[in-house]
């Protein structure tokens, strides 16, 4: 089989980078190893746990499970380009103020997700919090208030425009 | 970590084609890669060459008039389903397939293609399919054929398609004002689990008490995907009482061929059919008397 590396352009959070992949390199290989943006994290590999869920064109998605070169010309937001230097973003405070962070292996994933639903439903239920975070384990399992850390920062987004 | 692979990445069609005809069995297509790259992951498949057909364009996009129907790219993600007012409000059955598949993740990303190639018995978009009298189109350099969902899977895990054709789309018939579709998927948890068993129901009913006809199919309950046909026979004509409606769900749990697997046992199946068949046929028929399923 070919060692062959393809040329590929990835816009990573605001930023155009070139790289030479091989095929079977994933999204996520590419993100932690040639970027060193580990913020993503490796886990199952399979797609069930979450933990590489990044923003990819705007939508979540497991980026162990997508090829480097599938997605030449994308962009993509990682956990890393959430905030804006020392400032956090609003989700990512809200994790704090909530004590929702425990080992917080799970967490870069969950607020990926938790951005990717706040945008498609700024003012979800309890319930649409659950199933938009349903593709992301927590093992230490503090889910209460991984879901009340999403749904209050949704109440200041409403109250600050309100 | 994936293996070692060589990929090709058609830019049309005809190339695609044209390539696929060459290389048939030798080469694995990918769409959303949520099926294959799984079953690659950790050496468990080897492919040594994937075609990635993301890039063409006869395979995308979705068209709805009330009148035709619906006819659906296969790379269409389940995402872009979930999201389509045309797939909720009229092809409600669907719906509930697309919108239970996997995570928001896995649906961003898995297409609806993938998902009927990938022919497992459980896939959540084969029973709404079946149940909406779906058909699919298939291509070679040698044409273009017509395969009907119920002709779709000649046995577990195998699809109609030949060795070098590709399925491009998929048609749904136009629906009918006095009709309503669901689907029920019964799994141990809300969301990231496949079904254990699945039974749509496409119901007409011009009066909204009387069954004028019903398509019912049910997935995991036998090594393909099947239609109850007895079941549907039974309904015809008749209005639809809870008793009547509890002895179809006898009927199709007699007919069904569900066998025993780590997930849960014949027996156990069985008993499950008798309660999802009627409640998801009390669901159609709750929807035509509110008329909420209209084109
Ligand atoms: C975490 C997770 C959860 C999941 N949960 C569910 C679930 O709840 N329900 C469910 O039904 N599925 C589930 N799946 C399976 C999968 O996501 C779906 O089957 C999905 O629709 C597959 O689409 P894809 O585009 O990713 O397919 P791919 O992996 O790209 O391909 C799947 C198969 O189809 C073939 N193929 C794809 N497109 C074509 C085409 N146009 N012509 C010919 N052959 C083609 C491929 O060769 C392959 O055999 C899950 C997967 C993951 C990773």
């Amino acid at each position: 089989m070919s060692t062959q590396k393809y040329p590929i352009k990835l816009e990573v959070n605001g930023e155009w980078h070139t790289l030479q992949v091989a095929a079977q390199h994933s999204l996520l290989q590419v993100l932690r190893d040639q970027l060193n943006l580990t913020g993503t994290k490796e886990c199952c590999d399979e797609g069930e746990c979450g933990a590489c869920t990044v923003l990819l064109n705007g939508r979540s998605v497991t980026s162990c499970l997508i090829l480097a070169v599938e997605v030449d010309g994308s962009s993509i937001t990682t956990i890393e380009g959430l905030g804006q230097g020392d400032q956090l973003d609003p989700l990512q405070e809200s994790f704090l103020e909530h004590g929702a962070v425990q080992c917080g292996f799970c967490i870069p994933g969950i607020i990926m997700s938790g951005k990717y639903l706040l945008k498609k439903n700024p003012k979800p239920t309890y319930e649409e919090v659950q199933e938009g975070l349903a593709g992301n384990l927590c093992r230490c399992a503090g889910y209460g208030q991984i879901i009340e850390a999403v749904l209050s920062t949704a109440e200041k987004a409403g109250e600050a425009q309100s | 970590m994936l293996n070692k692979f060589d990929l090709l990445v058609p830019k049309t069609l005809d190339e695609a084609l044209q390539q696929y005809a060459e290389l048939g069995s030798k080469c694995k297509i990918f769409a959303g890669g949520t099926d294959v790259l799984v079953s690659m992951h950790g050496g468990h498949k080897a492919y040594a060459l994937l075609m990635d057909i993301k890039n063409l364009e006869e395979l995308k996009g979705v068209e709805y008039t009330p009148e035709k129907g619906i006819v659906i790219g296969a790379l269409t993600t389940h995402r872009c389903l979930e999201r389509l007012p045309a797939i909720k409000e009229v092809y409600t059955a669907l719906f509930e397939g697309v919108s239970q598949v996997g995570s928001v993740q896995t649906r961003n990303r898995g297409t609806i293609g993938g998902n009927i190639c990938n022919a497992v018995p459980s896939g959540d978009t084969l029973g709404p399919l079946l149940a909406l009298n779906a058909s699919v189109i298939v291509q070679s350099v040698k044409g273009a054929r017509e395969i009907p969902f119920g002709e779709l899977f000649p046995g577990p895990k195998k699809t109609a398609l030949k060795e070098d054709e590709l399925l491009i789309k998929i048609l749904i018939p136009a629906r009918l004002s006095n009709s309503a579709s669901a689907y029920t998927k019964f799994a141990r948890r809300n969301s990231m689990d496949l079904a254990l068993l699945g039974t749509a129901t496409d119901l007409i009913s011009n009066d909204g008490k009387t069954c004028d006809n019903a398509r019912i199919s049910l997935t995991t309950a036998a090594p393909t995907i099947i239609r109850a046909r007895k079941t549907e026979e039974f309904l015809v004509g008749k209005e639809l009482t809870k008793d009547v409606m509890k002895e179809a769900g006898e009927i199709a749990s007699a007919e069904a061929k569900p066998r025993s697997s780590w997930r849960s046992s014949e027996e156990y199946r069985r008993e499950v059919l008798k309660a999802i068949v009627p409640r998801t046929l009390a669901i159609a028929l709750d929807r035509i008397q509110k008329g909420v399923n209209i084109p």
